[in-house]
C-alpha cells in the first residue's frame, strides 16, 4: 500500500475558472522519493498543497495510508499533520516575521507533542539545529535576522522535530544560492538515509530531481506528461516536452 | 575622457551593520561589467546606492560616486530624474512587480519619458516605444501595447521592462539578476535580448547576477564581491581561466556542478555570508576558506596581478 | 534601532498638554467647576481666573479641565468597546462560513451608512439624553471600521506562506487567529485606535453640541462650544479655550497614531539584498 496517494485529482479555482490541474494521479510509497517536474503555472505547487491537505481539490481524492484524508478526524487526523510535513521555497516568508526562530521551532512541538515538557522540547530543538549545522544562539534572533540558507535550515528543522515519514518539498533550493543549495540538498539526502522519510520533491530543474529521486513525473499545464525511471530518464524519455526539458540542461 | 561610472571607497551603512566597505568599480563608456557573489554580499545595495534608491535606514557614510561627470550622491530628487535616470536605465529583479497591474503597457512604457521631456506627444513616444518593443525581437507590438501585465507571460513582462529602461538614449542599463526566477526557454530569450543588447557598443551594462554562465557570455569585465567588500576583479578570461581567490573559485566550481552520482554528496562551500563585523580589515571569508591561515586575521590589501587584475587575498 | 519621529514626538506632545490637566482635574482643580459666581459674570482672564468666566460666572479654566476629563473618558471607553467589537466581528467574518462573511460584512456596510447623529437621536429618544447613549452612538461609528480593517488583513495575512507553514503543522483557525494573525494586526490596530480616538472625541463634542451628550451641569467641550456661541458677538473669546483644546486632542491623537504606525511597521522592514 502507498504512503499517500493522489487519485484523479482536479483543480479548477472557482475565483476566475482556470484549470490548475486535470485528473493527476501520483503515488508516494514508503520511503520512496518522487519528483515532479514542470516550469512556473504547471500546477505542481499547487498539486503539493492538496497532497498536504492544504488545499482541498474540486475533484479526486488524496489518501493517507488508504484512507480518504478529508474525513480523517481527531487523532487520525493529527496524525497526517505531522506525518505530512513541507519545506518551502521561500523559507523567510515561512515563518512568522514577529517570532524568534526558538518561538518558530517551538510550535509544532507545543501543538503536537503535549507530552514534552519546557525543558525537553528546547533541549530537542537544540540538539536538532546543531545536527543541522547551526549555532543554537542563533535562536534568538528573528526570520529578517538570517542568511537564506539558515532559514531554510531552520524550516527543515521544523518539519523533521515532527518525525514525519513524508516531507513534500516545494522548490527548496531555487531561490537559494549555488553554494547554499548544495548544502541543503546534501542536508535532505542525509535524512533520508537516517529517517527513510519518503519525499515529494518538486522541482523546475530536471537534472537535480534525477539526482534527487527515484521516479519524476513531468507535469504541464496541469497535466502529468509522462512518467519515468530517475536512473533511465534519457533512455526511456519520450513526450517533446521532457526532451526539451532535458535539452536545457545540455547546452 | 572618464570613467563612465566611478564609485570610489563607498562606504554605506544601515543603523546597526556596515553593509558596503570602501567598495570601488569602475564602468568605461560602452563596458559591459559583471557584479557577482552570493545574495547578502551587498550587490544589490551598491546598485541600489547607485540609482538612489537606497532604504531610508540606510545611507553613505563616505566615498564618491559620480556617473558621467555628476556626482550622483548630492543630487536632489527633480535633479535625479533629468540627470540620472535620463541617462541610466534599471531593470529590477521582480520583473512583475515592477509593472503596474492595471494600467496599458503603452502607458507604461510612456508615462516617466514624456515626464521628461515635456513637449512631447503621447503618440510619438508611443510609437517611440513601439520601435524599442520590435528591436528586441517582439512580434504582435501592437496587441502587446495595448495589453495589461497579466494578459503577458513572463517573458514579455520581462522585455517590456527592459524596454522602458531604454526609452531615453541611456549610457548605461544596470539589470538585478536579470535571468534568476525565470523558466528555461523564457531565459534563454531573455539572454538572447541581453547578448543582441551588447551588440550596441555604445550602450554600457552593468550586471548583477549569480548565474556565471550568463556572465562569461556577457561580461567584459567581472567584479567578485564577498560580505561587502569586492575581493576579486578582473576580465572575464583572468577570472574564469585563472581565478585566484578561493571564493571566486569556489563560486566558479558550484556553477559547474553536475548533479551526476546519485550515491555521492554534491561538492558544497560550507558555512554562510556574515551579515555582521564588516568593517574588520581581516579576510571575511577566511572561515569558509580552506586555506586560511594566520594572515588572513591581519590587514588583507587588496593585490594588484596585471593591470586589470585584482585580489584580496594573500594566495 | 526604533526612531522617534517628529509626528510621534509632536503626538506625544500635545496628547500631553490635554491629558495632564485633565488628570489633574481628578484631584484638584482651581474652583468647582459647577460652582456659579454671579459676580463674576463675563470676567476677563486674571490671576484669580486663568481663563476668565463664563456666563454663569464659572471658572472656564476648571470647566476646560472637567471637559477635556470626560471627553478623553468617554471617548477611550467608546472606542475601546467598538473595537473589540469590531475586531471580533472582522475575525469571525474572515474565518467563519461564508454565510457569516456575507451577513457580517453587509451589515458592517449599513453601519457605515448610518449617520452617527442620527443614531444618538434615536438612541436619545429611547433611553433618554445622556451620556450612555452617547457613548453607544460612537461606539456602533466606531465598529466597522475596526471589522472592515480586522476583516481585510485576517484576509491578507490567512494567504501569507507562514500562516500557510502553521495549518501545516498542525494548527487550528483560533491559534491561527491568535497566536499569529493578531500579533501582525496590533501594529495597525494600535495606530487605528489611536486615531480613531481622534475622531470619537470629535464626535462626541459635535453630539454635546447638540446637546445629546454629556448632559449640564457637568462640562464638555461641546457644550461649552454651544454655549459660547450665544454670546460670541459681545464675548468672542468665550469660544477660543475649548476650541483650541479640542483642535489639541484631534490633531495630537493623529499625529500619535502616524507616529506609531512608522515605530512598529520596523519589525516588517524588507531585508536587505
Amino acid at each position: 500500500m502507498s504512503m499517500l496517494e493522489a487519485k484523479d485529482i482536479s483543480m479548477v479555482f472557482p475565483d476566475n475558472g482556470y484549470e490548475a490541474l486535470s485528473r493527476v494521479s501520483i503515488r508516494v510509497g514508503e520511503g520512496e522519493s518522487v519528483g515532479i517536474v514542470g516550469e512556473s503555472g504547471s500546477g505542481k505547487s499547487t498539486l503539493a498543497s492538496i497532497m498536504g491537505g492544504l488545499l482541498r481539490p474540486t475533484g479526486g481524492r488524496v489518501l493517507y495510508q488508504g484512507r480518504d484524508i478529508a474525513e480523517l478526524r481527531g487523532q487520525e487526523k493529527k496524525d497526517f499533520r505531522t506525518s505530512v510535513q513541507y519545506i518551502f521555497q521561500d523559507p523567510k516568508q515561512a515563518m512568522n516575521p514577529f517570532y524568534s526562530l526558538m518561538r518558530v521551532l517551538e510550535e509544532p512541538l507545543r501543538i503536537n507533542r503535549k507530552d514534552l515538557g519546557r525543558q525537553e522540547r528546547r533541549r530537542l530543538i537544540e540538539d536538532m539545529v546543531r545536527r543541522l549545522g547551526l549555532e543554537t544562539d542563533l535562536l534568538s534572533r528573528h526570520a529578517d535576522e538570517i542568511s537564506g540558507g539558515q532559514a531554510q535550515r531552520i524550516v527543515i528543522a521544523r518539519a523533521l522535530l515532527l518525525e514525519p515519514r513524508i516531507i513534500i518539498a516545494d522548490e527548496c533550493v531555487s531561490a537559494l544560492d549555488l553554494s547554499v543549495q548544495a548544502q541543503i540538498i546534501n542536508i535532505l539526502r542525509h535524512i533520508r538515509k537516517d529517517t527513510g522519510a519518503a519525499f515529494l520533491f518538486i522541482s523546475h530543474d530536471i537534472e537535480l530531481v534525477r539526482y534527487f529521486c527515484d521516479r519524476i513525473h513531468v507535469m504541464l499545464h496541469g497535466r502529468i506528461v509522462e512518467t519515468l525511471d530517475a536512473d533511465r530518464l534519457r533512455e526511456d524519455a519520450q513526450s517533446d516536452y521532457t526532451r526539451l526539458l532535458l535539452g536545457d540542461t545540455y547546452e | 575622457m572618464a570613467e563612465l561610472l566611478d564609485m570610489d571607497r563607498l562606504c554605506v551603512r544601515d543603523t546597526r551593520h556596515i553593509i558596503l566597505s570602501e567598495l570601488t568599480m569602475h564602468v568605461g563608456r560602452g563596458e559591459k561589467v559583471a557584479l557577482v557573489g552570493e545574495s547578502g554580499c551587498g550587490k544589490t545595495m551598491s546598485i541600489r546606492t547607485l540609482l538612489h534608491m537606497l532604504p531610508d535606514d540606510v545611507s553613505v557614510t563616505s566615498g564618491s560616486l559620480t556617473f558621467d561627470g555628476t556626482d550622483v550622491l548630492s543630487l536632489r530628487s527633480h535633479q535625479l530624474r533629468q540627470e540620472l535616470y535620463s541617462r541610466v536605465g534599471f531593470v529590477a529583479q521582480n520583473t512583475s512587480a515592477s509593472l503596474h497591474p492595471l494600467l496599458r503597457i503603452s502607458t507604461q512604457m510612456t508615462d516617466f519619458y514624456l515626464e521628461r521631456h515635456r513637449g512631447v506627444r503621447r503618440s510619438q513616444a508611443v510609437e517611440k516605444a513601439a520601435g524599442i518593443l520590435r528591436s528586441l525581437g517582439m512580434r504582435d507590438v501592437e496587441r502587446v501595447l495595448s495589453s495589461r501585465p497579466d494578459q503577458l507571460s513572463g517573458g514579455m513582462r520581462q522585455r517590456i521592462n527592459i524596454a522602458i529602461a531604454l526609452m531615453d538614449d541611456i549610457l548605461l542599463l544596470v539589470a538585478d539578476e536579470p535571468t534568476s526566477a525565470l523558466d528555461a526557454h523564457v531565459r534563454r530569450q531573455i539572454e538572447e535580448v541581453y547578448i543582441s543588447l551588447a551588440e550596441r557598443s555604445c550602450l554600457a551594462m552593468l550586471l548583477v547576477s549569480h548565474d556565471l554562465g550568463f556572465v562569461r557570455r556577457m561580461a567584459d569585465r567581472v567584479y567578485v564581491m564577498y560580505a561587502g567588500k569586492m575581493v576579486e576583479e578582473g576580465l572575464v578570461d583572468e577570472i574564469f581561466s585563472a581565478p585566484v581567490h578561493p571564493y571566486t573559485r569556489s563560486l566558479i566550481a558550484l556553477a559547474n556542478v553536475k548533479y551526476k552520482n546519485k550515491d555521492e554528496d554534491l561538492a558544497q562551500l560550507g558555512g554562510f555570508v556574515p551579515v555582521v563585523g564588516r568593517e574588520s580589515r581581516s579576510c571575511a571569508f577566511a572561515s569558509r576558506c580552506r586555506y586560511e591561515r594566520a594572515d588572513c586575521m591581519a590587514d588583507v590589501e587588496y593585490r594588484r596581478l596585471s593591470d586589470t587584475h585584482y585580489v584580496r587575498c594573500w594566495r | 534601532m526604533k526612531r522617534i519621529t517628529p509626528s510621534l514626538a509632536a503626538g506625544i506632545t500635545l496628547v500631553c498638554i490635554v491629558l495632564i490637566p485633565a488628570l489633574v482635574s481628578l484631584f484638584c482643580m482651581p474652583y468647582d467647576p459647577q460652582a456659579m459666581d454671579l459676580h463674576s459674570r463675563f470676567a476677563a482672564p486674571s490671576a484669580q481666573h486663568l481663563l476668565g468666566c463664563d456666563h454663569f460666572g464659572r471658572d472656564l479654566l476648571s470647566r476646560l479641565m472637567e471637559a477635556s476629563r470626560l471627553a478623553l473618558a468617554s471617548g477611550l471607553f467608546s472606542v475601546f468597546l467598538g473595537a473589540l467589537g469590531g475586531i471580533i466581528l472582522g475575525i469571525a467574518a474572515a474565518l467563519g462560513p461564508k454565510w457569516l462573511e456575507t451577513m457580517l460584512m453587509r451589515l458592517a456596510d449599513a453601519l457605515m451608512a448610518f449617520p452617527t447623529i442620527l443614531t444618538a437621536l434615536a438612541l436619545a429618544a429611547i433611553l433618554g439624553r445622556g451620556t450612555a447613549p452617547s457613548i453607544i452612538a460612537i461606539c456602533v461609528a466606531m465598529i466597522p471600521t475596526f471589522s472592515r480593517l480586522t476583516y481585510s488583513m485576517v484576509c491578507e495575512g490567512r494567504a501569507s506562506l507562514y500562516v500557510r507553514a502553521a495549518r501545516s503543522y498542525g494548527a487550528g483557525p483560533l491559534r491561527i487567529a491568535f497566536c499569529h494573525l493578531l500579533p501582525s494586526l496590533m501594529g495597525r490596530l494600535v495606530t487605528q485606535l489611536t486615531s480613531s480616538l481622534g475622531s470619537a472625541v470629535l464626535l462626541e463634542s459635535s453630539l454635546s453640541f447638540l446637546g445629546l451628550g454629556i448632559q449640564p451641569p457637568s462640562s464638555s467641550l461641546g457644550m461649552m462650544l454651544s454655549e459660547a456661541r450665544a454670546y460670541v458677538l459681545t464675548h468672542p473669546y468665550q469660544a477660543l479655550p475649548p476650541g483650541l483644546v479640542l483642535l489639541v486632542m484631534v490633531l495630537g491623537f493623529n499625529l500619535l497614531g502616524d507616529g506609531l504606525n512608522d515605530l512598529i511597521f520596523d519589525r516588517r522592514r524588507a531585508v536587505h539584498g
